[in-house]
């Protein structure tokens, strides 16, 4: 019997063995090629929110509108711009989170970064990430305003893992197209941000100005929206200001 | 190559006559998650296909080579092959077809669970040759593909006027004679009808054989 178990063992060792050794050989060869994805697909809906790509986009198209029209730059807490830093070398852990479940954890020095969109040499648009909580996942996506740090250009998800056909529809055209044209500050110069209505936009109490068509069947989803445009739009509060008033364009 | 009789059976009844859908009934819950769209179910069947003709492949030596497995032991033996395949799958996808990964990610990973592979491994790979194995593994996946793909398309082309992204039915049908995809394909509702009347009609052609 112990033969047998010695026989056993040795078995499952050599097949995790091997297993294992194939998989991290697959892992570390595919790893580059992995990570260029992940970093095109940033860029891709950067560009998104800033409507100058869509899903369709070639990865060469995306590589060559990026490079031209998009410049990143890197701003602390108080919306001043930090020299020397760009959102590719700015190290992750110095990154302050726009969840708003980590606001509170957020290092007091931490830095944000946002992207220019710059054409013929004129700023035309301001874009940066945005983040929360759905009903069963983290939302990620980008937020772009036009050039009056008001106007809404676009808003892209670009990680999510809500319900299909339900809060997954956060994710789909006709949702994001929606923010297009909406404002986040009101007639007070007060940052109202924008708001996921329950149902359609035009029943909602909240100006229609600030208010975009909720989701049916996916009310968390929608509240998630809302409160991280609001949590993220706070954290580049400072930046929008002086954005605004001209100062920093 | 040439196949005997027997191969042939092996290779061709699981495409139609024992089809693992609709007669085995194994991999259904998949068949319902994928299916929204012609190109997900297309990659679907393509990655359940290397997993499964692979994983047949190498269960089938191991269980020829030497003392063969530890009895013990089988079926963790059995996920750890299948596993593995899995993630190679997932890996290179993300490689591959970033967008595609992230919509499938998820499914890919529930590979590991698709009663098929499993069920194919217990079934036949243990007990028969690596050529026979890689067979019965092209079939079953054939016969996989076969029902996965025609819900994908048809749930596509109902739900959303489409096939791989191209609009099939005119913009003018819907404007001006009031034409209306059909929301319920979109959904896993949808999936379960068409499934069951893939079933339904299956049966009714051709009628499972009682062995």
């Amino acid at each position: 019997m112990s033969n047998d178990n010695v026989y056993t063992f040795a078995y499952a060792g050599a097949v995790c063995l091997v297993c294992s050794l194939l998989l991290s050989v697959a892992a570390i060869q595919l790893k580059p090629i992995q990570e260029e994805n992940v970093k095109l697909d940033k860029q891709k809906n950067i560009l998104k929110a800033f409507a100058l790509a869509d899903s369709d986009t070639d990865a060469a198209i995306v590589k060559e509108k990026f490079t031209k029209f998009v410049k990143g730059f890197v701003i602390d807490k108080s919306g001043k711009t930090v020299e020397g830093l760009t959102p590719e070398t700015l190290d992750v852990k110095k990154t302050c989170s726009v969840h708003p479940n980590d606001l509170a954890k957020n290092a007091e020095d931490c830095l944000l970064p946002v992207f220019k969109k710059v054409e013929n040499g004129a700023t035309t648009g301001l874009a940066f990430g945005i983040e929360g909580q759905g009903l069963w996942s983290r939302l990620k996506g980008y937020l772009a305003l036009k050039s009056d740090g008001d106007t809404v250009e676009g808003l892209a998800f670009y990680s999510q893992a809500e319900t299909a056909g339900l809060g997954g529809e956060i994710a789909e055209n006709w949702f994001q197209d929606n923010f297009k044209d909406k404002k986040i500050y009101n007639a007070a110069n007060e940052l109202v941000s924008v708001v996921v209505a329950k149902g359609e936009a035009k029943n909602a109490t909240t100006p229609i100005a600030h208010t975009v068509d909720g989701i049916s069947g996916a009310t968390i989803t929608s509240d998630g929206v809302t409160d991280l445009l609001i949590h993220a739009l706070g954290m580049y509060k400072p930046y929008l200001t002086k954005f605004r008033e001209g100062g920093n364009s | 190559m040439s196949l005997s009789k027997k191969e042939m059976e092996v290779l061709v009844d699981p495409l139609v006559f024992n089809n693992p859908i609709a007669i085995q009934a194994l991999g259904v819950c998949s068949a319902l998650a994928v299916t929204v769209q012609l190109k997900q179910a297309i990659v679907m069947s393509v990655s359940v296909a290397f997993v499964l003709v692979f994983s047949s492949f190498f269960l089938s030596v191991l269980a020829n080579t030497g003392k063969g497995i530890p009895n013990k032991i089988r079926m963790i033996v059995e996920l750890c092959v299948i596993a593995s395949l899995v993630i190679l799958v997932d890996q290179v996808l993300k490689a591959v077809d970033y967008d595609l990964y992230k919509q499938l990610s998820v499914f890919v990973g529930l590979i590991i669970t698709n009663c098929i592979i499993m069920g194919r491994a217990e079934a036949f790979a243990l007990g028969n040759s690596p050529k026979a194995s890689i067979l019965d593994g092209i079939g079953n996946a054939g016969g996989y593909a076969i029902v996965l793909c025609t819900v994908g398309g048809l749930r596509e082309l109902l739900g959303s006027g489409k096939l791989l992204g191209f609009r099939l039915i005119p913009e003018s049908l819907y404007t001006n004679l009031g034409y209306e995809n059909c929301g319920l394909m979109v959904l896993a509702p949808g999936a379960f009808v068409l499934i069951g009347l893939f079933i339904w009609v299956q049966n009714t052609l051709w009628p499972a054989k009682n062995n």
